[in-house]
């Protein structure tokens, strides 16, 4: 108060000479230079995440709206709140009018690095199959990197689970279940890596189901969801990647995939799979999509019963028939009589094939054009699938090469 | 008897803050009789009790002698030197429950196997005391030794051989250590090495998982880890061995051969990460790309 030292101003951190300052008032100051001590370490990479988005503010904050920025109030004079939430911390800044940023606080954990090593925070493992003890195990792999192998395939895990090796022994046999995959045998002897989110509840489902329709405003995923996108893009250049979602590691997913195509990241060497999602699996195919991904003839796997995984797959439908050259007109409405056997799918595609045909009912507004266009090949199809589906296993059985041929193009 | 419904598998409630979960009974616990080449091994063990969502299934052992070809392979992710082959003989798992609705709080899982050298080495007589001991530590070098966490500072996964002893009841040449986990929760294994014949030992590894998250102290305060290891040594207590004549033989000449040689009272834990020689017995300096050409 009294010393002759001239009182500091707010330290510029980013944007000093180009783009927008990004200030930080003096409290938040040390949190932050601990921070980019931290990140100066490759073991730190959720460190250097959290740094990098912070800096990143003096590009704006438009390409980062979509997901891990929480808007707040907008005041009178045009200053306004928002929260981002980085892995290891959370940051409450303020956008100033004359477009400036101005980081106010952290809530930065510095510990992160030993929470993830006790599996209490998001984290990428091995998983492995250890016959010498007959069980799977889970081996934190320190820089989150997936194993540099060609068709690597990798689970994201529900939550909910005790710790990471619980994880991989329920999602082993899911993971062996995708197409691309290659079956048990293989999933047993080469393992797969699994990036695990502890917690104690599952992700989406019908318990929580404003959440699950929307998975990429759940802001409880977006710690992980970063660190997954960083994963993935870490691995951009491996051939074959298989993401491979188990129930509610969907919402992971999605916002994951979601994060790298708002920052323009493509992913055409890779693939995706839902295994029954309880997120809305339409939400991850548009990010699928977006992403470049290239699916297999199945996206995803949903049971019958799951009401939140099969609310939408009309329109994921209809999206993946708009994005994708490979999935025709025929393969969508073979798709579209598969989800009428679920529960719910029978209502809702007898629904909307009436009102497209004129009766008033209750679709989903997206599918109701399409059911238009293609209600004659879907009831083509449904012929083909309730009457022949001994007809098929005849042909199957009788001509083999005919069936073949036909296969593909269902 | 485990009470079904005060330590039911359904999980209705969440998990207190500590607990003591209970898992299979020993005392009704059968005994599993095994002929392996000759060599009768004896213990008892709970039936298999999994847990509601376990992928892996039981093997069962037989009642016939088995005997030895080639063996098997052992994964190379966790065996990448391949210098040791296996058969699997038995598996099982036991799961255990906390109180009332807390559900499922971790498992032990038994694992019985014979070992021998994929090179079979003429020398090697694995009846003798100090062959036992080495190829021991080189078998848990093979599976484990590899496994680096930080190529940097060259931390491993795990550590061993911890609480060195031999099984107090046996007469035969044995012994037996722990394995554990260098961070987070230390998980630890129980092996026991039993030679059977001049070429082949039977190893036993009692896995204890207790299923939490957190720091060492942090998960045996949240599970306590006393229930899995009175169900551990309750089994290493039970076994029993009888050697085939063979065996019996080659023991009689190594004892006359050299009268004093006995498994060492104390093996500190062995300096990891390490490798192991394509011979199986070999403990090498770590490469991290030393077995790439065979991958």
């Amino acid at each position: 108060m009294f010393s002759n030292t001239a009182p500091r101003g707010e330290l510029v951190i980013a944007g000093n000479h180009s783009g927008k300052p990004v200030k930080i008032t003096q409290n938040a100051e040390p949190v932050y230079r601990e921070l980019v001590k931290l990140a100066k370490s490759s073991k730190n990479y959720w460190a250097q995440i959290t740094v990098k988005a912070i800096n990143e503010l003096s590009a704006g904050r438009l390409h980062q709206n979509n997901i891990f920025i929480k808007p707040g109030a907008m005041y009178r004079d045009g200053v306004e709140d928002f929260v981002m939430v980085l892995p290891g911390c959370k940051v409450t800044c303020e956008k100033l009018a004359s477009d400036e940023f101005k980081i106010l606080g952290f809530e930065a954990d510095l510990n992160y690095g030993a929470l993830i090593n006790q599996q209490q925070k998001p984290g990428l493992y091995e998983a492995k199959k250890d016959n010498t003890r007959n069980r799977w195990i889970a081996r934190r792999q320190p820089s989150a990197k997936i194993k540099t192998e060609k068709d690597r395939l990798v689970a994201i895990s529900d939550s909910g689970y005790e710790d990471a090796s619980d994880a991989a022994r329920t999602a082993s046999p899911r993971v062996a279940d995708a197409p691309m995959s290659g079956g048990g045998f293989r999933v047993d002897s080469n393992g797969f890596d699994i990036h695990y989110t502890p917690g104690e509840k599952r992700i989406g489902g019908m318990k929580n189901y404003r959440r699950a329709i929307r998975p990429n405003q759940n802001e409880l995923l977006h710690e992980s969801a970063l660190l997954l996108a960083r994963t993935m893009y870490q691995a951009k250049d491996i051939q074959g990647v298989a993401w491979i979602s188990e129930f509610g590691g969907s919402g992971v997913l999605t916002q994951a995939m979601k994060i790298l195509a708002d920052r323009g990241v493509e992913l055409k060497k890779h693939t995706a799979f839902l295994y029954n999602p309880t997120t809305s699996p339409n939400e991850a195919a548009k990010a699928a999509h977006a992403l470049g991904l290239k699916l297999d003839r199945k996206f995803n796997k949903t049971k019958m019963m799951n009401i939140v995984g099969n609310r939408d797959q009309l329109e994921m439908i209809w999206n993946r028939f708009r994005n994708e050259r490979e999935y025709t007109l025929l393969k969508a409405s073979s798709d579209v009589v598969a989800h009428g056997k679920s529960l719910q799918g029978l209502g809702a595609t007898v629904g909307s094939i009436a009102a497209a045909a004129g009766l008033t009912m209750t679709a989903p507004a997206a599918a109701t054009a399409f059911l238009a266009a293609l209600g004659s090949a879907a009831a083509l199809a449904g012929i083909a699938a309730s009457t022949t589906k001994m007809g098929n296993t005849l042909v199957e059985n009788f001509l083999p090469k005919h069936h073949d041929k036909l296969k593909s193009k269902f | 008897m485990r009470n079904f419904i005060k330590y039911s598998k359904l999980k209705l409630r969440s998990r207190p803050e500590s607990c003591t979960p209970v898992g299979p009974n020993f005392d009704s616990a059968r005994e599993v009789k095994v002929n392996l080449a000759g060599t009768l091994l004896e213990f008892r063990a709970p039936r298999h009790s999994p847990l509601p969502n376990e992928s892996i299934p039981q093997l069962r052992a037989n009642s016939r002698r088995y005997e030895f070809g080639s063996g098997d392979f052992i994964n190379p992710n966790c065996l990448p030197s391949e210098s040791w082959r296996h058969t699997a003989i038995l598996s099982r798992k036991w799961g255990f429950y906390g109180p009332w609705f807390t559900g499922y709080m971790g498992q032990v899982s038994g694992y019985l196997e014979v070992i021998q050298l994929a090179r079979p080495s003429e020398n090697a007589n694995f009846l003798h005391p100090k062959a036992l001991e080495s190829a021991s530590l080189a078998y848990i070098t093979a599976l484990l030794g590899h496994e680096v966490y930080d190529e940097g500072t060259g931390e491993t996964y795990e550590t061993a051989p911890l609480n060195w002893s031999t099984v107090k009841q046996l007469d035969c040449p044995n012994l037996q250590f722990d394995s554990e986990n260098t961070f987070s929760a230390a998980q630890p294994c129980r092996h026991i090495f039993i030679p059977i014949s001049r070429s082949h030992i039977a190893r036993l590894a009692l896995d204890i998982h207790q299923s939490a998250a957190g720091s060492r102290e942090e998960v045996d305060r949240k599970v306590s880890p006393e229930p899995f290891k009175c169900l551990v040594n309750n089994i290493v207590d039970s076994i029993k061995v009888t050697l085939s004549p063979e065996a019996q033989a080659d023991l009689e000449d190594i004892k006359r051969l050299h009268p004093g040689a006995r498994v060492s009272e104390t093996c500190p834990p062995l300096k990891w990460p390490a490798d192991v020689g394509k011979d199986g017995l070999t403990i090498l300096e770590y490469k991290p790309k030393r077995y790439a050409s065979i991958a």
